[in-house]
């Protein structure tokens, strides 16, 4: 853990010498980890490329402001990744308000049938949301945020945020009941 | 941040199990096409720093060798317009030839409207070495051709080609009025009437 360590410090090192080298290997290092959380935020491949390549952009230009003290590394590039999937995201289509929040439902999602699907049939499920309950459902599950600080996040009222949460386990409770039928 | 439900805890375990695509490599391609854009490094890789560091020191270093090397420039180029003053002197003088075939003196120029304007020039064809005269009373002033430079043969054609024409016709004073028509012309003469 120490050289690991020492080793991410070699690198920031060389990253603020703006060092060819030195940025690809901390590029790579992080890559599985940053290309997760990009997944997240895009509807494929393609988007998950995009997504990371500004992201990490951004991280060599302003690597300078990263601060040791304040938090690690893994934490600030992850911050720097999913600002740049929500991006994505609300570049895809306008976020509205304009949504009915007086009839806010709050289905249960299915947590047992959750477990029998695969990684990709729940991100496929995720992905074919619209751009705002997408960045909701992510944000909230996922993330763990609450609707306050994602209203924040998103510039949405929490109302709307939480209509959005709502349709996100509509849609997901769903695709469960049509998989459990399906198996039966 | 909360507290997160079951069914949020399986679908972020499962998301983190997504298999990654092998992208690494495009990916950093675009990424670092990009940087040598916004940021180009001189070292394309090597293991040292890149010369010019946005750092104070470097700033501070930079401004004063700009500095140094302004003031070296500039000390360099006004003493060679220095040592070049009497040159110049020489070179000017083809206008002094410019004012004489235009017929007034090279230092000060007569106002407008004024009769030296317009007065004729005769055209000689004009030794080198000779001084030039004007037949007019009109000139003010005479100037002298100063003998021709050796080294500029230009300047001599330039002086030659600056002679007026010889066929060209002097303007000469303007008569006033109509031409044909005198004094009587105007007179008042009441017709005689017929005294039938």
């Amino acid at each position: 853990m120490i050289t690991v360590e020492h080793d991410i410090d070699l690198l920031l090192e060389g990253c603020l010498a703006n060092n060819r080298r030195a940025q690809e290997e901390l590029y790579r290092q992080f890559y599985g980890f940053a290309m997760t959380i990009a997944l997240r935020y895009s509807r494929d491949e393609h988007d998950a490329a995009d997504i990371m390549s500004h992201a990490f952009v951004k991280v060599f230009k302003s690597i300078r402001s990263y601060d040791s003290k304040k938090g690690s590394l893994h934490a600030w590039i992850k911050k720097i990744v999913m600002n740049e999937g929500l991006d994505h995201i609300k570049g895809r289509k306008r976020f509205s308000d304009n949504v009915d929040v007086e009839t806010i439902a709050e289905p249960e999602v299915n947590n047992a049938a959750l477990e029998l699907m695969g990684s990709e049939e729940i991100m496929n499920i995720i992905k074919r949301l619209p751009p705002a309950t997408h960045a909701v459902f992510i944000l909230y599950a996922v993330e763990g945020y609450n609707h306050r600080e994602i209203s924040e996040r998103l510039g949405i009222s929490e109302g709307t945020s939480k209509w959005h949460l709502s349709e996100a386990r509509k849609t997901l409770q769903q695709k469960l009941e049509h998989l459990k039928n399906r198996e039966s | 941040m909360r507290n997160k439900q079951t069914y949020e805890n399986t679908i972020t375990s499962k998301l983190e199990a997504l298999p990654l695509p092998d992208m690494a490599d495009a990916i950093w391609s675009r990424i670092e096409i990009q940087l040598d854009t916004d940021m180009p490094t001189d070292d394309s890789g090597g293991s040292t720093p890149s010369p010019v560091s946005p750092t104070g020191i470097g700033l501070i270093g930079g401004s004063a060798l700009f500095i140094l090397a302004a003031g070296i420039i500039s000390f360099f180029y006004f003493s060679r317009t220095d040592g070049n003053a009497e040159t110049n002197s020489i070179e000017l003088r083809p206008a002094q030839v410019d004012s004489v075939t235009l017929g007034y003196g090279s230092e000060n120029p007569p106002p407008r409207n004024t009769p030296n304007l317009i007065v004729p020039i005769t055209p000689k064809e004009l030794p080198k070495d000779s001084t030039i005269t004007n037949d007019s009373s009109n000139i003010i002033s005479t100037v002298t051709i100063p003998p021709p430079v050796d080294s500029s043969q230009q300047l001599k054609d330039a002086s030659i080609t600056l002679t007026p024409k010889k066929d060209t016709v002097p303007p000469g004073r303007r008569s006033r009025g109509v031409k044909g028509i005198t004094d009587d012309d105007y007179k008042i003469v009441p017709s005689k009437k017929d005294s039938t």
